[in-house]
């Protein structure tokens, strides 16, 4: 679809939304992309890209789950919309028909 | 138990004030379970200098607050539907507010707008002439005198001959003159102010005509009308071609046909006749000669000048004649002929207005007392309903803080409660001015009547009236709004709901204002009751003389009074007749002496034929009355009265006494009652009758019954015609001598009543609010008192108390204000024969303020204290 531009963060965040699926908020996603990617991510950027995804229309969000740790305070957790799953869809197409397209010389050498 | 680790409050308050609401919650939770992980790994230092590196992280134009209005949307037509219909649901609920509001500011609307259609009709001065007029001036002559130089908007009747001959640039001069004549029509005969003028002067003017057309004017021989003459001579039917002979100032008999009658003028019309006529016949080779510089008669000249000439021109022109004049003229010196524009005369032409022209010969605009008055009195009684309706807004507001509260809770923002609140000040002030112009219809018939004026309700929508009607309200609205919507908008919901807000409490200043109200509203009550009282006593008081019997005809010879007195004497209905030279209340002051070197004494003399003293009603306690032809009796006979009797200090009988007056001796032959000859104004002086013969006779009295008397009286001028058909008739009645006294008097009882009502209206509503607000806020009190068994009257006691304070000094401040007002000024001053100020008045003065306070309490504090308490403790 044209116009859908997922920079490669928001990409990274989207994943992890649908990795933890209906547990996905603010921190948690921190925490799964330091994890997974092994790269150090503020709290500050992951709630920036989730925001911009809301407004892009990916991600849907809820208010629940207040806890003892955040001193009562709730959290917003997010899922994926299904614009989102087709922008991941068509991201992913994206990537593996350009995958495809490297001759095989690229990898293995002459 | 440990205390759980907080994370730095600074960073969270920073953290707070700048970001965005909606935000907050999940970032600051999620700083929060951070800061708590950390805790577990690096200790509690380094988490809170994390902590501080988040939040100044978080610092960022995505999170910051949006401003409010960004995060929804208002849909301000339904809301204003919404607000329209809330106010009308809660105006209908609580109906007493609304009338009081209404009525007050309605009355207060009603006032002002007589008192500004009175001002207005002062400016409007001439209206009528103005668009006809705007190349029309007057001739005025500036006058050097002992004052200096004065400007007098008369000229010499030369001068306009002059003008019209010499000068170009003068396309008509239009001469307007008038002096005394009499007019006889129609079998009628009176005495009439007859108007002069160059008959163009009705053209150029724009007089509409009723009856004719304007060819008439060009016919020398006609005469102009205006409706009240006309009715006056010729009654119901178009006096159209009738005839009426006018006989002059220098005597001359002319016969005039009537051509055409003027539609009834205002009077606020600088140029006002009775009947018109050509100049041409006003005339008179040696006393008013038309072209003679000599002549004494200086009249209005009225030019209208031809396009393209400037004012300025022709009064360079005219200073030529400036010499002319005073050559003819050295007891008048004149030093400039100037021009001034029609549509200035009005506004110069009183002593209180600036720039007054002296010695006009035109119809004066009376700027002054009464409009002042009308003004000020509208204005205060405004500013009363104002601060009313301002308390009550706050009074009735207090009750919604319920209401208020639950809207907050929802989502209403605080500018929305208060677009709410003037929505809803802004309805009654809508109806306030629809009751308000409603009002002014009656009242401005009733200024009518009481003040002799024609104010005309129709201006009201024509002018800049109306802006003011509606700027002036609708300002109070917001004003009056504006306090309880700002302050009680401001309220938390939680604090509201729980009960925790203070009622807005009743300050200093709302208390100084209902005191001063009160106090001014006494005053107005005891005049009213004072002059009231007055009233009645002066139109029952006894005058000595039988004032409201007597009819009086002017006579000028013996010939004319025996003649009418034959006619008349047929007449059952009329009591005695007799005959003076000065009829009651005209007497003139003589030196009396007992003995000739005494020091003199001055009383009061009338000379009067025989018969006056029983025809007036003087009774004569001793001796006799004069009789008609006795030589003794008209050389020496005198009455005297019993004040005379008693200022010489006579202890013994005064029959047959002498006495001298004026040098000439006389001797008492009766002695007469008191009567009031100086009316109100003056106790009963000494006075004497002496005896004149019928050649001297000026008037003729009749005596009649009270209830004939304006029957008769017609009878007496149907008779005059008959009897003396070449005289002017002039009579009336005896009590138009101290008419103006009287009259006066009812007008100021009037006045003050409609005050003292107006004013306690005012202040009982104002009172209502204040009480209410207090029974409000102690509800449970009076709820918890009632169960532990006290009294509905204890209750009334309790929450009266506080009041009765303000009522009484507002008593004692109000009654020594009219005390002082009425006894130093009224009395002193003004009348002489008054009431005593008795306690009566202010007894009864305190019982009104007592009452109608009591009342209104006692209707409040009856609904609270009769409650069901546990309905009261209940809603808590």
């Amino acid at each position: 679809m044209k116009g859908t531009y997922l920079g490669e963060f928001e990409e990274l965040v989207l994943l992890t939304v649908g990795i933890l699926y209906d547990d996905a908020y603010g921190l948690a996603i921190t925490d799964e992309i330091e994890s997974r990617a092994g790269r150090t991510v503020t709290v500050s950027s992951v709630h920036k890209a989730l925001m911009r995804l809301e407004q892009k229309g990916f991600l849907h969000s809820r208010m629940g789950g207040a806890t003892e740790e955040r001193g009562g305070r709730k959290k917003r957790l997010f899922i994926i919309t299904n614009t989102g799953k087709q922008a991941l869809r068509e991201a992913r197409e994206v990537r593996n028909e350009m995958w495809q397209a490297i001759p095989k010389v690229v990898w293995e050498g002459i | 138990m440990k205390k759980k680790p907080v994370p730095p409050r600074l960073a969270d308050r920073f953290l707070e004030w700048h970001c965005n609401p909606e935000l907050l919650d999940e970032v600051q939770g999620d700083l929060y379970e951070l800061f708590q992980r950390r805790i577990k790994k690096y200790g509690i230092r380094r988490s809170r200098w994390f902590y501080w590196l988040n939040v100044l992280m978080f610092f960022q134009p995505f999170t910051t607050r949006r401003k409010e209005s960004q995060y929804y949307t208002t849909n301000d037509m339904d809301m204003f539907k919404n607000y329209i219909r809330t106010a009308i649901r809660n105006l209908s609920r609580h109906k007493t507010y609304v009338l009081i509001n209404l009525l007050g500011m309605g009355f207060a609307l009603a006032c002002c707008i007589v008192a500004f259609l009175n001002l207005d009709y002062k400016l409007r001065f001439d209206e009528h002439h103005l668009d006809k007029t705007t190349s029309v001036y007057r001739v005025n002559t500036v006058r050097d005198t002992e004052n200096g130089k004065e400007p007098w908007g008369t000229s010499p009747v030369a001068l306009g001959s002059v003008i019209s001959q010499d000068l170009t640039g003068v396309n008509r001069i239009m001469r307007l003159h008038h002096s005394n004549g009499i007019v006889k029509a129609n079998d009628k005969t009176f005495g009439e102010t007859i108007h002069y003028a160059d008959m163009d002067l009705l053209k150029i003017f724009n007089f509409p005509l009723l009856y004719g057309n304007s060819t008439a004017f060009d016919d020398p021989k006609t005469v102009v009308l205006t409706p009240a003459t006309a009715l006056k001579y010729f009654g119901d039917e178009n006096p159209i071609g009738k005839e009426l002979v006018i006989i002059d100032q220098f005597k001359r008999e002319n016969t005039f046909i009537v051509g055409a009658v003027m539609q009834k003028i205002p009077e606020n019309t600088s140029i006002l006749f009775n009947l018109m006529i050509s100049i041409s016949h006003a005339f008179e080779p040696t006393h008013f000669p038309e072209h003679d510089w000599k002549a004494e008669a200086q009249i209005t000249t009225f030019v209208e000048l031809t396009e393209g000439h400037a004012p300025a021109d022709i009064n360079k022109m005219l200073d030529q004649y400036v010499a002319v004049h005073n050559v003819f003229r050295e007891d008048f010196k004149v030093s400039d002929f100037y021009l001034q524009p029609f549509k200035e005369l009005a506004f110069t032409s009183d002593i209180d207005l600036p720039g007054e022209v002296k010695g006009r010969a035109l119809n004066r605009n009376a700027v002054g007392f009464l409009v002042g008055i009308t003004t000020f009195l509208s204005l205060l009684i405004l500013l009363t309903a104002c601060f009313n309706f301002t308390n009550t807004s706050i009074a009735f507001s207090s009750n919604r803080l319920k209401e208020i509260g639950i809207r907050k809770v929802i989502g209403g923002a605080r500018h929305q409660l208060i677009k709410q609140f003037m929505v809803e000040n802004l309805v009654l002030c809508i109806l306030s001015i629809g009751i308000g112009l409603l009002g002014a219809q009656y009242l401005t018939e009733a200024y009518n009547g009481l003040f002799d004026q024609s104010l005309d309700m129709r201006y009201v929508f024509k002018s800049r009236v109306l802006i003011f009607l509606i700027a002036l309200p609708v300002v109070t609205a917001l004003f009056a709004g504006s306090y309880p919507a700002f302050y009680i908008s401001k309220h938390q919901p939680v604090a509201i709901l729980k009960g925790r807000t203070k009622f807005a409490t009743m300050g200093k200043f709302s208390k100084v204002l209902l005191t001063a109200q009160f106090s001014f509203s006494c005053f107005a009550i005891i005049a009213g009751i004072i002059l009231t009282q007055n009233a009645a006593y002066q139109e029952h008081l006894d005058f000595g003389y039988d004032l409201r019997k007597i009819a009086v005809t002017a006579v000028n010879n013996s010939k004319e009074f025996t003649g009418f007195q034959n006619a008349i004497e047929q007449n059952a209905n009329i009591g005695s007749i007799a005959g003076s030279s000065q009829i009651v209340g005209q007497s003139y002051e003589v030196p009396v002496k007992t003995n000739p070197d005494d020091p003199e004494m001055k009383v009061r003399r009338l000379e009067v034929g025989s018969n006056y003293l029983q025809t007036v009603g003087i009774g004569l306690l001793a001796g006799r009355d004069f009789i008609e032809s006795s030589a003794s009796d008209l050389e020496q006979a005198v009455i005297v009265n019993q004040k005379l009797i008693e200022d010489l200090q006579w202890k013994e009988d005064p029959l047959n006494k002498q006495i001298f007056i004026n040098g000439k001796p006389y001797h008492i032959i009766g002695l007469a009652e008191n009567h009031k000859e100086l009316g109100l104004l003056g106790e009963e002086p000494a006075c004497l009758f002496t005896l004149v013969p019928p050649s001297e006779f000026k008037y003729l009295s009749v005596n009649v019954p009270v209830d004939q008397l304006a029957e008769v009286n017609n009878g007496l001028m149907q008779t005059w015609f008959q009897v003396n058909p070449d005289v002017p008739y002039e009579g009336f009645l005896q009590e138009m001598l101290i008419f103006k006294q009287l009259y006066m008097n009812i007008v100021l009882r009037n006045l003050c009543f409609f005050l003292a009502v107006a004013t306690l209206i005012m202040s009982a509503a104002g009172f209502f609010s204040i009480v209410s607000l207090s029974v409000l806020k102690r509800t449970k009190e009076i709820g918890i008192r009632k169960v532990f068994g006290g009294s509905v009257k204890q209750m009334m006691h309790l929450i009266s108390r506080d009041f009765i304070k303000f009522i009484l000094i507002a008593f004692v401040v109000g009654s020594l204000l009219g005390y002082l007002v009425i006894e130093e000024v009224l009395f002193n001053k003004m009348y002489v024969y008054h009431i005593p100020l008795g306690v009566g008045a202010f007894g009864l003065t305190l019982f009104i303020m007592l009452l109608v306070p009591g009342l209104t309490v006692g209707l409040r504090v009856y609904k609270a204290a009769t409650a069901n308490p546990s309905e009261i403790l209940r809603y808590e």
